[in-house]
């Protein structure tokens, strides 16, 4: 209890620094949880991203059957192919009243919408002189492969990962300092304290702890703060996510990985970190400047 | 109770504070350390509280080789040690009561008990009705009085005093070292290091006296000069 009394009174001695400190460690940990959360994301999509690989070929709608049959074959003997599905005009219909408007869709007839092929290649193949064949096929009228947006959301990905990851880095190295900077003002503002303690007997850990637990305040704000501020970003783009309606086509088939799951794993990192970082810059203070 | 046995204290610098001391003192005695400044009286006591380590020869205090103390037991070993300063070393942010109370606090004394030992200590020292005043508020000697209860909560073997008297009046003095003869009376070993002569003439105890790290005369109930 009195060593909590303690902690603040000197926190408080050295406001601007603590602060400083307490902000640094937000930072690194928004940073944190920004890059982290979207990996976490990714790969919660990663189903629809796979997705993605897939190349769609829809047939004329007007071809009959003998057309469709050409098309087919021309797949079937296409040794480039590793899976191949075919969708049928009512299939279409059934799936596409499921997903839009039931109402739209029955005023518009099972004609409307065409059969397909879902084509998934084999690993080597060059899929857009693949794709560049398909539309060759007679009766082929349309061929739709997103691998572009796939490779973006990969690099982006990556590039994410790369740049957050060295700024967290850096951040961290910053708010090591800031705190160990900081646990060494207070500890010369206390230095007459550790001379009386050391003369009258207090051991060592007692006379560290005080500064080892002004570390681990600092780390557990930086850590608060991010964690409320990142539950409530995050749970806002949940529900902006979730308020757009079906018709934005391209987010059809994706989701978000829950809020409460999210902020679950957000304040075991963060405070992990937090903590982590505020011990390690006491122990450097420690080391540095308290000879027990 | 201390025993420096061909100890010699070389510091880092090079400064050769001690040079073959041999000295006993027995337990329950009162002994005046004298000498110039610089002649290595605070460095005795700082090799006695295992602040500093001996270059050679062999300290026992209380029966224990100082260097077979080592650095975990050595808040334990100071603990049986009472320290006094001529500066106090008071917490100024702290009154007469939270003074001692912090020493007995962090060496873990419970708080029921804490609060049944200042007051008494205060009492052994005549300062209850300052219990409440802070540093700032109290005379140099008072504040010795603080310092010097402190140093006794936790019944140490050892009482040593390092110029206890450096910033008080006569009178004053005199005051300080009658609680420190009546600390000793109680059974308690004391060593006071002190430039005081009116002090050592005063109590006619053992005198040791110190000159350029060597031990140049020890008599019982001696005086400050030859
Ligand atoms: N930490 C230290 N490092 C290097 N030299 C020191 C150190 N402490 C003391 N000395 C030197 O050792 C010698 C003895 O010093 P010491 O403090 O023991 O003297 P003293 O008798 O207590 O003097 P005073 O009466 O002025 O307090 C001096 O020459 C001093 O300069
Ligand atoms: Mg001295």
């Amino acid at each position: 209890m009195h060593i909590i009394g303690e902690v603040i009174t000197n926190l408080n001695k050295n406001r601007v620094l603590t602060i400083t400190s307490i902000f640094t460690v937000f930072i690194m940990l928004m940073l944190v949880g920004v890059f982290g959360i979207f990996l976490l994301n990714i790969s919660y999509n990663s189903e629809y991203m796979d997705n993605m690989l897939e190349i769609r070929i829809f047939i004329d709608p007007n071809a009959d059957e003998y057309r469709e049959n050409r098309v087919r074959e021309a797949l079937l003997s296409d040794n480039r192919i590793d899976y191949l599905a075919f969708q049928s005009k009512e299939q279409a219909f059934e799936d596409a009243k499921e997903i839009y408007d039931k109402e739209v869709i029955e005023g518009l007839g099972p004609d409307f919408l065409p059969a397909s092929y879902t084509v998934r290649l084999r690993e080597e193949v060059d899929a857009d002189k693949f794709v560049a064949f398909a539309e060759g096929i007679p009766d082929v009228y349309q061929v739709d492969y997103h691998a572009g947006s796939f490779e973006f959301a990969v690099s982006l990905a990556n590039w994410v990962n790369l740049v957050s990851g060295i700024l967290a880095m850096l951040l961290g190295v910053l708010s090591l300092f800031l705190i160990s900077n900081t646990i060494r003002l207070t500890m010369a503002s206390r230095s007459a304290e550790v001379i009386i303690m050391k003369f009258i007997g207090a051991t060592e850990s007692r006379i560290k702890l005080p500064f080892l637990i002004e570390g681990i305040t600092i780390g557990f704000l930086g850590a608060a703060i991010s964690s409320v501020v990142v539950g409530l970003v995050y749970n806002r783009i949940h529900d902006w996510f979730y308020s757009l309606g079906v018709d934005e086509v391209f987010l059809s088939g994706l989701s978000l990985v829950p809020v409460r799951e999210t902020v679950l794993l957000v304040i075991i990192v963060f405070f992990g970190l937090g903590i982590m970082l505020g011990m390690f810059g006491s122990m450097m203070a420690i080391r540095k400047n308290l000879k027990v | 109770m201390i025993n420096f046995s061909n100890v010699t204290k070389v510091y880092k610098s090079g400064t050769e504070a001690l040079k073959n001391v041999d000295l006993e003192i027995k337990r329950g005695e009162f002994a005046f350390v004298i000498g110039p400044s610089g002649s290595g009286k605070s460095t005795m006591i700082r090799l006695i509280m295992k602040e500093e380590e001996p270059t050679g020869g062999e300290l026992f205090v209380n029966g224990i080789d100082t260097r077979d103390i080592d650095r975990y037991e050595v808040p334990h070993f100071r603990r049986k040690i009472g320290v006094v300063f001529q500066d106090y070393k008071l917490l100024q942010n702290k009154t007469a009561y939270q003074n001692i109370a912090f020493a007995l606090r962090v060496t873990n004394t419970p708080g029921r008990q804490i609060r049944k030992m200042v007051p008494q200590l205060l009492s052994v020292v005549g300062l209850l009705d300052k219990a409440n005043d802070f540093p700032c508020e109290m005379s140099g000697g008072e504040q010795q009085r603080v310092a010097l209860a402190r140093a006794i909560a936790h019944n140490p073997d050892l009482l040593i005093a390092d110029e206890p008297t450096g910033n008080l009046d006569p009178h004053t003095s005199l005051g300080i070292m009658n609680l420190i003869y009546k600390i000793n009376q109680m059974g308690t070993t004391v060593m006071v290091a002190t430039h005081d002569q009116t002090i050592v003439d005063t109590f006619r105890q053992r005198v040791i006296v110190l000159s350029e790290g060597r031990i140049t005369r020890d008599v019982p109930e001696g005086i400050y000069g030859d």
